[in-house]
C-alpha cells in the first residue's frame, strides 16, 4: 500500500498514470475452467427408444365378444419394408405398402405412419416383425420413423392426445418387437 | 507483463485481451452445454451406436452392454461373441443361457427389495411385475442378436427395453 502511495506521490508531477489490471489470475482460473470442462463434458447426447415384446400374462381370459379392430404390421427384411394394416372382422379392410430403406423412401414410410395414426386415433401400437439378417441400425431407423415426429413437424391434432403430457412428439407410443416369441 | 529484454532495454508487453475474451465464450458455451444429469453414462469404446431423433433421454444407466465382440451385463463379461454371433453352447431355445441366468439374478434381487419394501416375504405368491431394462448395442448386430438378448430377458421377467441411442439433434 505504501509503495503505491509512493509511485502516486512520485508520478503525481508527470501527468495521470494508466492503471494496469494483473489479467495473469483470471487466465489461471479460466485455464483450469475450461481444462474441467473440457474433460467432463460429454459431446453425445444419449436418448433411448423404449419397444416392448409380448408378453403371457396370467390374467383370466377376457369373455367379451371380439370387437372390430385396427392393427398395424411391420415386417422388415434386408432390402424392404412391408406396412400392412387391417381392420378386423366385417367389414374387412387390408392395405399393404411397401418401402426400402432409401431415405427418400423412408420419408415416405414416415409421412405413412402419420397418416395411419390421424386415420385411426384409437390406435397407438404398432406390431414390428423383422427377419433375423437385419441390422439393429435399420431396426433403430425404422422405429424412430414410426415413434417420433421430427423436430420441425408440428405436433399430431389426436383427440386426447393432448392431455398427455410428454406424447407431443410420438406418432406411435408403443411399438412391439413380436418376432421375440418362443 | 510479457516482457522481452533486448539492448535497447524496451520493453513489449502482450496484450491478452483477447485471449481472455476467447476464454470467457469458451467457458461461457461449456457451461451451457455442461449436463448435471446424475445419470452420466460413458458409452463403450469398442461400439458405435445408432442414431435417433428421439426427444427421450437415457434415465437409467444400460444394464446390458453388447459391444463387437462381447455381451455385459451390468459390467460383468457374460459372453463372448464369435463373429458378432452367440456360441452354439450357449444357447437354449433361442435364448442365451448365462444371459437369461444373470438377467434372472437381477430380477429375483428386485423382486427381494420390492417384498422387503412392502413387508412381505420374499417367497410371496404376488408375482412380481415385468421389469425394465435398459440395451447398448453396436449398430452393426443382426436383429437376431437382439432377439436371442430380448428373449433371455423375456425369460427372466422383463418385458420392456430401452434400446439406447445417439440422438442426432446433438
Amino acid at each position: 500500500m505504501s509503495s503505491h502511495k509512493k509511485r502516486r506521490g512520485q508520478n503525481s508531477g508527470a501527468g495521470p498514470e494508466t492503471p494496469e489490471l494483473n489479467v495473469m489470475p483470471f487466465i489461471d482460473v479460466f485455464s483450469m475452467l475450461n481444462i474441467f470442462l473440457l474433460v467432463s463434458a460429454s459431446f453425445l447426447g444419449l436418448g433411448i427408444l423404449e419397444v416392448q415384446v409380448p408378453f403371457l400374462s396370467n390374467s383370466p381370459d377376457v369373455k367379451d365378444p371380439p370387437k372390430r379392430s385396427y392393427s398395424i404390421r411391420i415386417d422388415l427384411e434386408d432390402a424392404q419394408v412391408k406396412v400392412t394394416s387391417l381392420w378386423t372382422a366385417a367389414p374387412e379392410e387390408k392395405n399393404e405398402k411397401t418401402f426400402t430403406y432409401e431415405p427418400a423412401d423412408i420419408a415416405k414410410f414416415h409421412q405413412e405412419m402419420i397418416d395411419l395414426r390421424v386415420k385411426v386415433p384409437e390406435n397407438d401400437k404398432v406390431t414390428v416383425y423383422a427377419d433375423n439378417t437385419v441390422k439393429y441400425e435399420q431396426l433403430i431407423k425404422v422405429i424412430d420413423n414410426v415413434k417420433t415426429l421430427k423436430e420441425k413437424e408440428p405436433p399430431l391434432t389426436i383427440p386426447g392426445l393432448e392431455e398427455k403430457k410428454g406424447n407431443r412428439n410420438f406418432i406411435f407410443e408403443k411399438v412391439i418387437i413380436g418376432s421375440v416369441i418362443l | 507483463m510479457a516482457s522481452a529484454g533486448g539492448d535497447s532495454g524496451e520493453t513489449l508487453s502482450l496484450n491478452l485481451m483477447p485471449m481472455l475474451d476467447i476464454f470467457s465464450i469458451l467457458v461461457t458455451f461449456l457451461l451451457m452445454s455442461y449436463s448435471t444429469d446424475p445419470t452420466n453414462h460413458d458409452v463403450d469404446q469398442n461400439l458405435e451406436l445408432p442414431d435417433s431423433v428421439t426427444m427421450v433421454t437415457m434415465d437409467e444407466v444400460p444394464a446390458i452392454i453388447v459391444n463387437r465382440n462381447e455381451i455385459f451385463v451390468n459390467n460383468k463379461k457374460i459372453v463372448t461373441l464369435e463373429n458378432g454371433k452367440v456360441p452354439a453352447g450357449d444357447l437354449a431355445q433361442g435364448a442365451i443361457t448365462s444371459v437369461y441366468t444373470a438377467l434372472k439374478e437381477i430380477d429375483d434381487a428386485n423382486a427381494k427389495v420390492l417384498a422387503d419394501f412392502r413387508g412381505e416375504s420374499a417367497n410371496g405368491e404376488k408375482k412380481a411385475k415385468p421389469g425394465e431394462i435398459t440395451i447398448e448395442m453396436d449398430k452393426k448386430h443382426d436383429f437376431q442378436l437382439l432377439k436371442r438378448i430380448m428373449l433371455s430377458g423375456q425369460q427372466a421377467n422383463f418385458i420392456t427395453f430401452k434400446l439406447l441411442v445417439a440422438k442426432e439433434s446433438i
